[in-house]
């Protein structure tokens, strides 16, 4: 989608990272898009998300996560918790040809209120399972965001050719 | 790939319980982009955030219309759903529920075909909140308003009347091939 969208940082790894972080969000717009198209470099990582403020990434048991995940291998499940260290939610990702794609609307990062995400997600996971998320995530801090930071467990990297956009919406 | 084109901006700056978008749906667009972002509530009790459409004349459309299905997904519970024919409103489509800032509420909702007065309406929304002291939830949705007619525009709406919000941004885009 383009038309209203303005790229506001962006990273298309051109070497293995272990870990991305955009920024520059700001009460230039009101809402943000981030979009991610990423691959492990080791099969079967969980990949997470945190907030930053001033460009740094926060670590507080702030992060609260209401999401559905969609398989085709199983039921579907809710998943939830509140007060953790991180957006830790997408699991198991599988590398290769497999990874994630993800887009996040960003609400409330540019003020004082509580930053909010609407996320929806689509991954091949560690096992070939069609898996996805649509949930919802609360960084419960009243002061503004000013951007992402994407990374996997173990300190695993991202593999070359890796994408993470951020857009500010036209208003 | 789909282009959002910019149509509208409506801020929210002070204390109602309704807020009216008009003149947004045309035939230029057959799919909108309803963006809506930090609506708050003036007082500490929290109340849900619903929609209603309004047809070609001005009119807001407050008939038993509206059918929607809701999954109420909860980060300190189980999930749940809502769902009902008949009603009166889209129930939470721009919010589950919202509260007092700092806490608050952002959420897009998709409309498909509003402007055609020979196709019904029908929507998809999903929202993520924070409300009630330590509630963060989220919501994913659809609905149809039951009754063929050309809409122009749509309605923000409090669901208990009484309990206003005075800040937030509402953005409207035309989906563009």
């Amino acid at each position: 989608m383009s038309g209203s969208l303005v790229l506001i940082d962006s990273e298309i790894l051109t070497g293995t990272s272990a870990s991305v972080t955009l920024t520059g969000i700001s009460t230039t717009y009101n809402i943000y898009l981030c979009e991610v198209n990423a691959v492990p470099t080791t099969d079967d990582k969980n990949f997470y998300v945190r907030v930053t403020k001033g460009g740094t990434a926060q670590t507080d048991s702030e992060y609260d996560v209401a999401s559905l995940g969609l398989r085709t291998d199983a039921s579907f499940v809710d998943d939830s918790w509140t007060n953790s260290d991180t957006f830790g939610q997408w699991s198991a990702i599988g590398n290769g040809n497999e990874g994630i794609k993800l887009q996040m609307w960003l609400s409330n990062f540019q003020n004082a209120k509580y930053s909010t995400i609407t996320a929806s997600s689509v991954e091949i996971n560690a096992t070939a399972n069609l898996f996805g998320y649509v949930g919802n995530y609360t960084h419960t801090v009243e002061s503004a965001s000013d951007g992402l930071q994407f990374y996997l467990e173990s300190s695993d990297t991202f593999v070359v050719g890796s994408e993470f956009k951020l857009y500010g919406l036209k208003k | 790939m789909s282009k959002l084109k910019f149509i509208h901006k409506e801020t929210i700056s002070g204390s109602t319980s309704t807020t009216n978008v008009t003149d947004v749906f045309t035939s230029s667009y057959d799919t909108y982009k309803i963006i809506s972002t930090g609506i708050s509530t003036v007082g500490t009790a929290y109340v849900d955030l619903n929609m209603r459409l309004i047809d070609s004349g001005g009119s807001v459309v407050s008939a038993s219309e509206y059918d929607y299905g809701n999954l109420n997904m909860l980060s300190w519970d189980a999930f749940s759903e809502t769902r009902a024919t008949g009603q009166t409103s889209f129930l939470r489509a721009f919010s589950e529920s919202t509260d007092q800032e700092a806490e608050s509420q952002g959420g897009e909702i998709t409309v498909y075909s509003p402007y055609e007065s020979g196709l019904i309406t029908m929507i998809t929304y999903g929202n993520s909140q924070r409300y009630g002291g330590s509630y963060s939830s989220g919501l994913r949705g659809i609905g149809v308003h039951q009754s063929a007619e050309s809409i122009t525009g749509f309605q923000l709406l409090e669901s208990n009347g009484s309990r206003p919000y005075d800040s937030g941004v509402i953005l409207v885009y035309g989906v563009s091939s």
